[in-house]
């Protein structure tokens, strides 16, 4: 064990405009070593990685002692500042198709910090910045550094974000939520890259993230904010142990909690079937005159939903699952294949009365809503699928009613979507679906977005409705644990295809198909409590 | 948000359309009388922005020449809105189809020409009038109003909010007119205000070229054409409708700024 830390820092508090955002926050990491921060939406966690590098909002106000390698940073002025980003601390951001300018070469992107800490020449840089690129694994055989972001998967894009942090060798590497917008295979990847990183150059790494399995699997020392402060620390045994903190141990509860469900009623006779789905796109042309080619998303896709049940679809972005969604709810047209719903073909398009059974919640409850309607219109819309329509006030009074079901009181009725908190706003998704009565709800990352304690009241409320309504979920996802918590069955996809298919256990247990295999391999798992 | 963001725009606005709706009551003097007795006088007591070459009141004619300048580009925008929005919520709601190429080829091959030519050629044809000048101005709105409203509701046709509402069973007519209109409002408003004060530009500049409101209908335009050559010997007959043209334009953008964040409920809370 070093006798200096690399960096210590002693009662950080954040003020912005009078309001205190984080309050007396105190941590050490060492060289090697892996401090992971956990915690909630608003709980302070990227707050605390701006701090660090001075690089909070106009108008924060910051306090404290930050000493990184003998060095007192809070003391630097901006050009030093300036000197410390990017070459003592590197940091690594969560959405990589926002951090690359999209308009510069990525080997250039790299080179940038290398010209401008180290003084190199623009060819200089670039030879560096090739080396830079083969340490996070992509050489130039797979990859040339001509290359613009637009031309790299998501994944790649990620990588070359870690070379830009790391090119300059920094000590200190701060990784806010870096895997969280990554498929599960992609995430393991990366991972591994930070793992393999800081074995080799003996990095201190800050990994933030609210996903406790993959801190846990990450971090050698854990670190739980809840509300601009840190409620607990220790190794995961201590933070999450019998002498835990209420929020640590409801923060490990939620995220694993399975929703109970009293009754299951399974029908036998199938509600939704599909028989061969197939949909494509128009492609590229291969000249002016040509007719387009057409790009195949879903390939022979069969499945079928029973009353009651909760089928799953999982696989990786880009597999068709979107595609698929959006055919089975008569958005998009099919080229081949068959579907019925409830023994009537729909094959051709929904009517009014086939349309009312199926009804959807989507992922980001920011952007299902339209800003300019106020909440009992946004809630009312479906209704006018009703063959009578409602009078004014008994369109009230039912909307009313779906709210107060999913736990929005009626003083919501009157306000704008932008006025609710996430989870808020799923739970009106949630009673926009729901208010005609449908059969079927299709659950497009209806949790995705969502914080874990959030996430489990949301699946809660889910499985009650299930229950009352005896309603039937096609429940998609990338986040495998949460599929596996609340389906029955299991359909995985891969490049179109359904490659498996099964009950949820017998899929997570026994899985048979190698990409099956290696979707379940790449998930982290969170351990048990000690106790 | 307050009223207070709305204020400057509002008050350089009002003075206009004020003036402009007051000449229809009551004007200092006749302005079709010409007293060459009085040509060129200074601003003083009896003349306020003093008198032109033919001994007309100059803030007489200012106050008429509003009138057309307003009344034109009013016309003009809303050929141009008429038309170009509803063309253009057409083309994203039939996005690739045989309908939208249609409609967006035209709108290339009418924005392939230079607006004056075709005001020329159309006052050529019926003879110069401001009515003439209205068409001419009109016609080049609607492209504009086409493409950009095609373009923002292409985007907005592949969000989340429209998907709910295609699985709420919404046809694209209701689709377009209660969710892709409605989040275009704050676009087309400053688009609208934008294409008012180039409206009164245009007619301003078809005016100077003799191709607008005739004689003796006062125009700003042509009041800044005939004080041309007077400039070094009078220069307040140019500076007024000069003046005039600036005023009406600033407002005009400065208001339509103010109404698009009054108008967006996220704005509007967040103030």
């Amino acid at each position: 064990m070093l006798a200096e830390p690399l960096l210590s820092v002693e009662s950080l508090s954040v003020d912005i405009g009078g309001t205190p955002i984080l309050r007396d926050i105190g941590f050490v990491i060492e060289s090697g070593r892996t401090l992971g921060l956990i915690g909630e939406s608003g709980s302070g966690k990227s707050m605390t990685a701006l701090a660090l590098m001075a690089l909070l909002p106009r108008g924060a106000t910051r306090q404290g002692r930050l000493v990184l390698d003998g060095h007192d940073l809070a003391a630097l002025d901006e050009p030093a500042l300036q000197r410390v980003r990017g070459a003592d601390i590197g940091m690594i951001f969560q959405e990589p198709m926002t951090a690359l300018n999209p308009l510069h070469r990525i080997d250039d992107q790299v080179a940038e910090s290398l010209m401008l800490h180290r003084g190199m020449s623009r060819a200089q840089a670039r030879t560096a910045a090739r080396g830079a690129l083969d340490r996070v694994g992509l050489p130039g055989s797979i990859v040339s550094g001509g290359r613009y972001p637009h031309q790299l998967s998501g994944g790649q894009r990620q990588r070359v974000v870690i070379a830009i942090a790391i090119a300059c060798s920094p000590r200190l590497l701060i990784a806010d939520e870096p895997t969280t917008a990554l498929d599960v295979t992609t995430q393991a990847g990366i991972l591994d890259l930070l793992r393999e990183l800081q074995r080799d150059e003996g990095l201190a790494l800050l990994f933030i993230s609210h996903d406790l399995a993959v801190v846990a699997d990450m971090a050698d020392e854990l670190l739980v904010m809840k509300e601009g402060e840190v409620v607990q620390r220790g190794d995961f045994d201590a933070v999450f142990g019998a002498s835990a903190h209420p929020y640590a141990r409801r923060l490990h509860e939620v995220s694993t909690r399975v929703p109970a469900r009293r009754q299951r009623r399974i029908g036998e006779q199938p509600l939704l079937r599909a028989e061969g789905l197939t949909c494509s796109y128009p492609g590229g042309r291969r000249h002016p005159f040509a007719r387009p080619e057409r790009l195949v998303a879903v390939e022979a896709v069969s499945l079928d939903i029973r009353p009651g049940e909760s089928v799953g679809l999982v696989g990786e972005s880009g597999c068709g699952k979107s595609t698929l969604t959006r055919a089975l709810l008569g958005l998009q047209p099919i080229d081949a294949g068959s579907l019925y719903l409830e023994g009537e073909s729909i094959a051709a398009g929904h009517t009014r009365a086939t349309r009312r059974r199926v009804q959807v919640v989507f992922q980001d409850p920011y952007g299902s809503f339209d800003p300019r309607h106020r909440v009992e219109r946004l809630v009312a819309e479906p209704l006018h699928l009703l063959s009578r329509q409602p009078s004014r006030a008994e369109v009230r009074q039912r909307v009313t009613r779906m709210l107060e079901r999913v736990g929005i009181g009626a003083e919501a009725l009157d306000r704008y979507p932008h006025e609710f908190s996430g989870g808020q706003r799923q739970r009106i998704a949630i009673a926009r679906a729901l208010i005609v009565e449908p059969s079927l709800v299709v659950l497009d990352e209806a949790v995705s977005a969502l914080d874990v304690s959030v996430r489990a009241q949301v699946l809660e409320l889910l499985a009650e409705l299930a229950d009352e309504h005896r309603l039937a979920y096609l429940f998609i996802s990338h986040d495998l644990s949460v599929v596996r918590r609340v389906t029955d069955r299991l359909h995985v996809m891969q490049a179109g295809r359904i490659v498996e298919s099964g009950d949820t256990g017998t899929v997570f247990s026994a899985p048979r198909h190698p990409y099956t295999q290696r979707l379940l391999a790449a998930v982290p798992q969170l351990p048990a409590l000690a106790c | 948000m307050s009223l207070r963001s709305l204020l400057p725009g509002l008050v350089l606005v009002c003075l206009v359309l004020g003036a402009a709706l007051l000449s229809f009551a009551w004007t200092p003097y006749d302005v079709t009388k010409l007293v060459i007795a009085d040509r060129l006088q200074t601003p003083s007591m009896t003349h306020w922005l003093g008198t032109d070459h033919f001994g007309r009141d100059i803030l007489s004619m200012l106050m008429v020449g509003a009138r057309t300048s307003l009344a034109v580009a009013l016309v003009a925008v809303g050929i141009g809105v008429g038309l170009g929005v509803p063309l253009g919520l057409t083309a994203a709601a039939r996005h690739g189809g045989a309908l939208d190429e249609l409609i967006m080829r035209t709108n290339d091959l009418v924005f392939a020409f230079p607006a004056l030519v075709i005001a020329i050629l159309i006052t050529a044809v019926f003879g110069p009038s401001a009515l003439n000048a209205i068409i001419a101005i009109g016609i080049f709105n609607v492209p504009v109003f086409a493409r950009l409203t095609r373009g923002a509701a292409l985007s907005l046709w592949t969000r989340e909010f429209i998907l709910a509402a295609r699985v709420a069973g919404k046809g694209a007519v209701r689709i377009s007119l209660e969710h892709v209109l409605p989040n275009l409002s704050n676009l087309l408003i400053v688009q609208a205000t934008i294409q008012f004060s180039l409206g009164i530009l245009a007619e301003a500049g078809l005016s100077y070229v003799g191709l607008g409101a005739q004689p003796p209908i006062p125009s700003w335009g042509r009041m800044l054409a005939e004080s041309q050559t007077l400039v070094t010997l009078a220069p307040h007959v140019a500076l007024f409708p000069g003046l005039a043209i600036v005023a009406s334009v600033l407002g005009l953008n400065l208001l339509g700024d103010a109404l698009r964040d009054w108008l967006d409920p996220r704005l509007r809370h967040a103030r």
